[in-house]
């Protein structure tokens, strides 16, 4: 017998509140079906010379393809001279999984929209 | 919620990044709202993406997902018919993180390497038979 399952779409939405700072929004469930988007939207905003805020309080599940992902983005931030910040709420499940490999020591991280962009263009003085 | 007991769910699904959100409303279905519902998906959607990054080449093959409550224990199973162990002990930063996690939310986890070929892995979970 063939069941179908509903999959839960995973989105991406950019927005940049200031000039130096882009917020990426994850919404829905990311995974490695995600990675290549979630890569290119930060990638992209990082080589236009942007900080970027990763925001997922809207984001109903991550895995360590994301996790990963937010890494390498964090070491190219870096080589870039520019910040990765991440903005977290309170699902469950990836709370759990941020808390689980310890991601959250390695990035600065707030828990709202306000003070994490502030955190993002602290270095530019733009905030 | 608790499966009822011997409650036993199979599935065979294209091992492709798409059907990790499938795998995941299967553990919906089967699990409702339990505790362990989110440690089963982190679980299941680790085990299948190492069976989609290592398991085949080229191309996607199928993997085998398994769920049956024994008691007051949930069994969870993933076999692919893939390359074995030798790529996902080839695994680079990041990725090689998702076997640890996986020791990590389960009561045991074993992974073996069938006669026929691919790779098993088998984790329990313990429910709280009073919720």
């Amino acid at each position: 017998m063939v069941e179908h399952f509903d999959v839960i779409v995973a989105r991406v939405e950019v927005d940049t509140p200031l000039p130096s700072v882009a917020v990426i929004v994850l919404k829905g469930e990311h995974d490695l079906a995600s990675v290549p988007q979630v890569r290119e939207a930060i990638g992209s905003q990082l080589e236009a010379g942007r900080n970027v805020v990763v925001d997922v309080t809207e984001t109903l599940f991550v895995d360590l393809a994301i996790v990963k992902t937010l890494m390498d983005a964090r070491e190219e931030a870096q080589g870039l001279g520019r910040r990765v910040v991440i903005e977290f709420g309170t699902t469950p499940v990836v709370r759990r999984l941020l808390e689980l490999t310890a991601l959250l020591d390695q990035f600065p991280h707030e828990d709202s929209r306000d003070k994490a962009i502030r955190e993002a263009a602290e270095q530019e003085g733009d905030a | 919620m608790m499966p009822p007991e011997g409650k036993h769910f199979t599935a065979r699904l294209r091992a492709t990044p798409e059907n990790l959100s499938a795998i995941r409303r299967i553990v919906d279905v089967y699990l409702g709202e339990n505790e362990k519902t989110d440690d089963v998906k982190l679980v299941l959607t680790e085990a299948v993406s190492n069976a989609i990054r290592h398991g085949y080449d080229p191309g996607p093959g199928y993997v085998t997902v398994e769920l049956r409550r024994e008691g007051d224990v949930l069994c969870v199973g993933v076999q692919d018919d893939g390359c074995g162990l030798a790529g996902a002990r080839a695994e680079t930063r990041g990725a090689g993180l998702g076997l640890p996690l996986i020791e990590a939310l389960t009561e045991t986890m074993e992974i073996s390497e069938p006669e026929g070929g691919g790779t098993t892995l088998q984790a329990r979970f313990q429910l709280d038979a009073s919720a």
